[in-house]
């Protein structure tokens, strides 16, 4: 549809007014004209549309339309998820109004409207993901009446017929051209070979059947054999694994692109591995009994889990773990639930390390990649995990070692509520100089998290569990938990990592000192 | 100390500056335009404007005149300076604009005011806002999106973008990237004026964010020394790029700010005011020294396309000046109210317009971008023997002749 558009708008412009052709109105485009791919050249094959009969197509009974497209709300933005609609099918919108929060690569943002128009159809449902800059997602007419057009309007994907088949002829073409001639040769060479011909092929492993000849009597030449390694064209042995996608691919009969199936095995040729192809086939019926569901991974997972990688691999990790008594912090909650304050053990946790740190210098540190040293970091910054649907996110307490514990509280819950909504600023989770990463709430006893870079140290905090102790000769109980520190071998060593957990033990144990 | 439980310091910061927000948002709403008294008698409107604001010389009537054909004019180019910056904004948002780009949308009056009161041979020198001032000099719209783009249609071959648009012939000198630094050049444009004695105007135009900076004053104190006929033009549009005009000019009254110089504020998005204000300020001008016009105006997009514009004003205040004071609605209802033209006139006009930014836009997209070898040309090339002395005189360079 797209390339139909541009066909008719140069019928337009060079008409120099609105045709009407042959009594039914085309879509027009205003500045969405301008919102195409800008990947495509002004040369960009102008006479293919130019002559064809593409643009005597129309649509019937449809006003002219704005079409509004993806916008690029940054400059490295390439595609992104439309994440909520402000506006509603038949709703007025004016220049200014917010149509749309979309997620670009960095954060969410707000799409403003900039031309007058009542929404005519929402193109793409809420949530849609990797919409490509210029991709059309709603279309505008100018008047209400015209609205009611649009009700069952099909967006591009189906709707364009002319578009697909005119591209999928080609493409059919293109790949049926290069299928025809692997399988024409298959079989039919002349065994007559040159020595150079075969020791070339001997060398490479492509079998004889999969190159084309291009000599006299169908005699292979060392040409042939030459251009059928810069091809890539590669022995079926190769094909093999795994076995059932591929040939369940040849048998069954594919109605979407008739030429991929007899072309799988030499259409290996230009991709490099066969693999790849089964792997690209996953719009595939799944052979049956193989139940599964592939969940799309978000944005944000897929950077945590890049970096998350990243972090393991290159910072040597080391581990130290201490059992913190919880007696007293319980003490200190129940205290200030008298007062109407309410504060959780973590906010307790948090408290005790900024305390810790402020004490021991050396563990608020972060390792400098480019000088290659540790660095302090500027002030008592301590990042907390919080579980969110999209991922882990860490929001950041600032300068945590003076703040007040009910403060600390209070920052802690709303930026997590923060987080979850997806509302965080950049600045509020950028940075940072400790983490902390509480699962007590979850059962956990003891677990090691993985650093986040740049910092030196993430602390995994345990849940609590009653522990028997001798207490002046007589039995009694506690409640510890254990916390183990990950920390980055290069900035902490035992020293520092047991100075800091001495000091974070008796800060927890010495609560009221804690708070205020 | 319990009481500690109380706002994050950020909130509460926030807040303080909501509070400032509405108070700017109210005294912005407080001035909106005057579309009561006006009388019309065949093709010819009077109406009256917002009153100005003076500083030391006597306010020009507030009572204006305008044909019907002259009101069509500037509604024409009003709303094909609006469309066309709107169009700007989504050929960025396609990345088909990359780089740098400073919307006028919202401030439209302001130059069409200026042309409709001054001449081509005043001259006319601006900051990198300057889209709408160079098709108001007689640049088409197309060489403006053709630059924007970068293509050899472009006003400057492709090779200026979006803040060097420049039209000598119409003695509009740019189109300046550097904050504040077209205004010295202005006064001496003024000098030129005078030294020629061509009995022209010169125009600096400057924003709010860069009324404090230094060079300003000392263009203000040299052209009031030597008379020069300058009008300094400080468009106020109340944020410079995030900054709030009161947060960042301890005296956010520009139009006083020349001190001996007279001064003028005036509504800037009323194109009838800004007319008027423009054609006194230029017999003023030529007559006896320069002088500082303050526009009241607005823009409603961020300070450049990577600016939201949302994150120190709201949204409600940007909506408000668009219901209450937009230019181009302002001149549309004194058309259609007051019976001068039927409303198809009108939407014919603004179909038009929308062809007109379709066609430059097809053609810029079709235009080439310039050729490698434009690399060495348009820039000094020949050292011409020049010596360039080092610390001292003793050390002197000869560059090739």
């Amino acid at each position: 549809m797209r390339r139909s558009l541009q066909a008719l708008r140069r019928r337009w412009i060079a008409a120099g007014e609105f045709s009407q052709l042959g009594g039914c109105r085309s879509l027009q485009t205003f500045a969405g004209t301008a919102l195409l791919r800008p990947t495509e050249a002004a040369s960009h094959r102008p006479a293919f549309w130019a002559g064809s009969s593409l643009a005597a197509r129309c649509y019937s009974s449809l006003p002219p339309t704005t079409e509004l497209c993806m916008p690029a709300l940054s400059p490295t933005m390439s595609s992104g998820n439309l994440v909520a609609w402000h506006v509603k099918e038949g709703q007025l919108v004016a220049p200014g109004d917010v149509i749309a929060d979309v997620e670009t690569d960095k954060a969410t943002l707000s799409w403003e409207n900039q031309d007058d128009g009542y929404v005519a159809k929402l193109l793409v449902p809420e949530g849609a993901k990797d919409l490509a800059v210029g991709s059309p997602v709603a279309l505008l007419v100018e008047e209400e009446d015209q609205v009611a057009a649009f009700k069952d309007y099909v967006p591009t994907a189906g709707g364009a017929p002319a578009a697909v088949p005119a591209a999928e002829p080609e493409a059919a073409a293109a790949a049926g051209a290069g299928a025809d001639e692997p399988a024409a040769a298959a079989g039919q060479h002349n065994s007559r070979m040159g020595p150079a011909a075969r020791s070339l092929l001997a060398e490479s492993g492509i079998p004889a059947g999969l190159v084309t000849p291009t000599g006299p009597r169908s005699i292979i030449t060392k040409g042939d054999v030459l251009a059928a390694i810069a091809a890539g064209v590669k022995a079926p042995a190769a094909a093999a694994p795994p076995p059932p996608p591929p040939q369940q691919q040849q048998k069954q009969p594919e109605a979407a692109a008739p030429s991929r199936p007899a072309a799988s095995p030499p259409a290996a040729a230009p991709q490099p591995a066969a693999a790849k192809q089964a792997a690209a086939a996953p719009p595939q019926p799944a052979p049956a009994g193989a139940g599964y569901t592939d969940i799309p991974n978000s944005q944000i997972r897929k950077i945590i889990a890049q970096r998350l990688l990243e972090s393991k691999q290159t910072i040597p990790h080391l581990y130290v773990s201490a059992d913190v008594d919880l007696d007293g912090v319980s003490a200190l909650r129940a205290a200030l639930k008298q007062q109407g304050v309410k504060v959780s053990v973590n906010d307790c946790v948090i408290k005790a390390a900024a305390l810790a740190l402020a004490e021991v210098p050396a563990a608020n540190a972060l390792w400098d990649a480019a000088a290659e040293a540790p660095k302090a970091a500027g002030g008592v910054d301590i990042a907390v995990a919080v579980a969110t649907d999209t991922g882990l996110i860490t929001p950041i307490i600032r300068g945590a070692d003076a703040k007040p514990l009910p403060q600390i509280a209070a920052e802690v819950r709303e930026l997590a509520g923060r987080a979850r909504a997806g509302r965080l600023r950049p600045e509020e989770f950028q940075g940072g100089s400790f983490s902390i990463s509480n699962l007590g709430m979850f059962g956990v006893d003891e677990f090691s998290a993985i650093i986040n870079p740049p910092q030196a140290c993430i602390m995994a905090v345990g849940g609590s569990r009653q522990v028997a102790y001798m207490k002046e000769g007589l039995p009694a109980s506690k409640a510890q938990m254990t916390v183990t520190l990950s920390a980055d071998n290069r900035v902490y060593d035992g020293e520092v990592a047991s100075a800091f957990l001495s000091a974070f033990s008796r800060h927890m144990g010495n609560p009221f000192r804690m708070y205020g | 100390m319990l009481a500690a439980v109380s706002s994050h310091a950020a909130g509460a910061a926030r807040q303080a500056l909501g509070g400032s927000l509405t108070l700017a948002a109210a005294g912005l709403q407080r001035r909106g335009l005057a579309a009561s008294a006006v009388t019309v008698e065949g093709d010819t409107l009077t109406v009256e404007v917002n009153p100005y604001k003076v500083h030391r010389i006597e306010a020009p009537p507030t009572t204006v005149t305008a044909t019907k054909d002259e009101l069509m004019s500037y509604f024409k180019q009003l709303y094909r300076l609006r469309r066309m910056e709107i169009s700007a904004d989504m050929l960025y948002k396609a990345k088909a604009i990359r780089g740098f780009c400073h919307l006028y949308d919202g401030q439209e009056a302001v130059i069409v005011g200026l042309e409709a009161a001054l001449e081509k041979s005043d001259s006319i020198i601006t900051s990198y806002r300057n889209h709408a001032t160079h098709v108001a000099r007689g640049g088409t719209v197309a060489e403006v999106i053709g630059e924007l783009m970068g293509r050899t249609t472009g006003a400057s071959k492709g090779k200026g973008g979006s803040m060097h648009m420049y039209r000598r012939e119409a003695n509009f000198f740019g189109g300046q990237g550097i904050v504040g630094a077209q205004v010295p050049l202005g006064a001496g444009l003024a000098l030129a004026h005078q030294y020629s004695d061509t009995g022209g105007v010169a125009v600096a135009m400057y924003g709010d964010g860069a009324a404090n900076q230094g060079q300003i004053f000392e263009s203000f104190n040299m052209a009031a020394l030597w008379d020069l006929p300058c009008i300094f033009v400080c468009e106020n549009n109340h944020y410079g790029m995030g900054t709030a005009e009161w947060r960042a000019a301890k005296s956010p009254a520009f139009y006083t700010r020349g001190d001996y110089m007279p001064g003028m504020k005036v509504d800037g998005m009323d194109v009838l005011a800004v007319r008027q204000a423009f054609a006194y300020a230029k017999k003023y001008a030529v007559a006896n020294g320069p002088i500082v016009l303050e526009m009241d105006t607005y823009r409603y997009h961020g300070h450049s396309m990577s600016d939201p514009g949302s994150t120190y004003r709201t949204r409600d205040e940007i909506s408000s000046i668009r219901q209450q004071r937009d230019p181009v609605e302002h001149v549309r209802k004194l058309l259609l109210d007051n019976g001068l033209v039927e409303a198809s006139v009108i939407k014919g006009i603004e179909k038009d317009t929308k062809k007109e930014i379709d066609a430059a836009i097809e053609a810029s997209k079709a235009a080439p971008f310039p050729d490698m070898k434009e690399l060495w040309t348009n820039i000094y090339a020949a050292p011409l023997g020049m010596q360039l002395r080092g610390i001292d005189s003793t050390h002197v360079e000869t560059l090739a002749a």
